[in-house]
């Protein structure tokens, strides 16, 4: 196991992402059943990760169909320019 | 390598979609940015601070991305060289209005002795008021708030990592810098993002 409680706090973001190998998870593993500081810093990292992950409640989203809608025009302008010079070359 | 092996399937996939917006079909290109829209939209409002500004900056990036689709190469997805070019436009404008903040340092590097590597005693407090704020909407909304907080460099990766789920690979290639590098900023920017979540919390 880690004897370390620095080297755990460097592999939390790791073990959370499950991007760690079985050597590094069993000294992690082992570790927080020995000490409850890094468990607790461990928890807070999981429930942070789990709330970043849920929509913001005070939150409204940014009007998307008008971003859309200026963009799309944007797009069809241009082919319509592109179609003029397809015309021209005969195609 | 599995995240490698996905990325070369999606991409074989991808090709129709790639030759559809290099022609420049509308309809292909109104699927592509219906589907990855409200994400990149999302991104750029907590990236910049305000919905009117992001708005402007995806519609730059966007027509932007349009004109210049030619250079895509078909190295990374469509969806991370979205991200890149929404990423690349909002920095220019948080530059530009100085809500560009220095990452600052490591909290990390306070909390263990030296010698040992154990718990400083005085690092923080255990008292266990977060644990009780756990399931409440105002841990949520702390969060939130602490994340539109971060230097511009912490918060990018948690909201492409957290709040849009974009994969490893992805983000990677949206930032162009390596998994290892990756994983570093993303631990760096929970541990800061945890370290002010904490602090909110006990200041109530
Ligand atoms: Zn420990």
């Amino acid at each position: 196991m880690y004897r370390r409680c620095d080297e755990v706090s460097d592999k939390i973001s790791e073990i959370i992402d499950r991007e760690a190998a079985f050597l590094t998870r069993f000294r992690f593993y082992t570790h927080l059943m020995v000490c409850s500081k890094c468990r607790d810093y461990f928890n807070q990292f999981k429930l942070l990760k789990s709330a970043s992950r849920e929509p913001n409640p005070g939150e409204l989203p940014a009007d998307f169909d008008k971003v859309m809608g200026f963009v799309m025009d944007e797009v069809e302008k241009e082919l319509d320019k592109n179609r003029v010079d397809d015309t021209l070359q005969g195609s | 390598m599995r995240v490698d092996e996905k990325h070369q399937i999606m991409t074989a996939e991808n090709n129709n979609q790639i030759e559809g917006l290099k022609k420049g079909v509308p309809s292909v290109w109104q699927e592509v940015l219906t589907l990855n829209g409200p994400g990149l939209l999302g991104y750029a409002t907590r990236m910049v601070g305000d919905k009117a500004t992001a708005e402007d900056v995806v519609q730059d990036a966007l027509v932007n991305v349009f004109r210049s689709i030619e250079k895509f190469d078909g190295r990374c997805t469509i969806k991370s060289w979205l991200y890149r070019a929404i990423r690349n436009r909002a920095i220019d404008e948080i530059r530009r209005r100085k809500r560009f903040i220095d990452i600052g340092d490591d909290p990390e590097n306070e909390y263990f002795e030296d010698h040992d590597g154990h718990w400083r005693e005085d690092c923080f407090e255990w008292d266990g008021h977060a644990a009780r704020e756990l399931d409440s909407k105002r841990l949520l909304k702390v969060v939130h708030d602490e994340i539109n907080n971060l230097p511009h460099a912490h918060r990018e990766v948690l909201l492409m990592k957290e709040v849009e789920g974009l994969d490893v690979k992805e983000i990677c290639d949206a930032l162009e810098i390596s998994a290892g590098n990756l994983r570093i900023r993303i631990h760096r920017a929970r541990s800061v993002l945890r370290a002010a979540v904490w602090q909110s919390l006990n200041k109530e």
